[in-house]
């Protein structure tokens, strides 16, 4: 299965854990909201919400 | 129902942004997707920024909503006080949300 | 009728602990198995509307957990013994969300400073 973590602020030591937990046997992708700014950036976000099975979105 | 593949369900918690949720829905819809989307507790606020009734304006009555509990709870008033651009309909349970879990092929959270 | 799903709402944020048990009972309803894991804090004060509230997630087969290894004693022992969450560590909780069907990061990061009391109730 592909996941994709959306971070919407940077992620804490808590999410770090159950991220690389959640990551085991699975494909893995990372958005970080809180550093994105431009067009092209959100447009990077949806393509990677479709290419992805399942989007986990953290604090 | 089914799913549709091509459709986002966003459920919004969090009061802080508006910006950027302006930016997904811009994004979804030059990708041709759609959005539904629900503001629930704390994130009612987002109704009260500038840039709400645009947000209104861009996406289908059926698909945007927000929790009249909540609004009610922030201290709002469901009947004098709909948000900008938005109808009666559009002040709903947190039912909403399970539709949206129910209709939309792809999931965020903010 | 639609797929019932297993949904897991995580509360990092003290002020959204509540609200976020309301919300996960609104799945509850809907057919969904419907949980709500409490992080870091220890639980605002239960009135007797939120304790309706965690009782009826129980009887629609979801659960209200405290993420017991992120709590201070103080916070877990209230949360688990007083309160009646059921406890639970990171570990284990990553096992079920691995068996999830949607995870929902609830509300807020979690707040550096202790609540002043105009909202500690």
């Amino acid at each position: 299965m592909k996941i994709l973590h959306v971070y919407r602020s940077e992620p804490n030591e808590e999410v770090q854990k159950l991220v690389s937990l959640l990551n085991e046997g699975n494909e893995a992708m990372e958005f970080k909201l809180y550093e994105a700014k431009d067009d092209a950036d959100y447009d990077k976000l949806i393509q990677m919400i479709w290419e992805a099975d399942k989007t986990i979105s953290w604090w | 129902m089914a799913k549709d593949p091509d459709k986002l369900g966003i459920f919004v918690t969090n009061p802080q942004y508006m910006p950027q949720l302006m930016k997904i829905v811009e994004a979804a819809q030059r990708a041709g997707k759609k959005v539904k989307i629900f503001f629930t507790f704390k994130a009612v606020h987002l109704t009260k920024q500038p840039d709400f009734p645009k947000l209104v304006q861009m996406i289908p009555e059926a698909d945007l909503a927000i929790c009249a509990d909540s609004y009610t709870c922030e201290g709002f008033d469901v009947e004098t006080d709909i948000p900008g651009g938005m109808t009666p309909k559009q002040m709903r349970t947190q039912a909403y949300h399970g539709e949206i879990l129910d209709e939309c092929g792809k999931y965020l959270v903010l | 009728m639609a797929e019932s799903l297993k949904v897991y709402f995580l509360i990092a944020n003290r002020m959204y602990i509540g609200d976020g048990i309301r919300s996960t009972l609104g799945l509850s309803v809907e057919n969904h198995y419907s949980h709500t894991c409490v992080f870091y804090n220890k639980m605002p004060r239960v009135t007797e509307y939120v304790q309706e509230n965690i009782d009826w997630i129980r009887d629609m087969e979801g659960d209200v957990f405290a993420v017991v290894d992120t709590m201070d004693e103080e916070a877990k022992k209230y949360n688990v013994d007083e309160v009646g969450l059921t406890a639970i560590t990171l570990e284990e909780l990553a096992q079920r969300l691995k068996e999830a069907d949607v995870i929902i990061g609830y509300g807020l990061p979690k707040q550096k400073h202790a609540p002043p009391p105009a909202c500690a109730d």
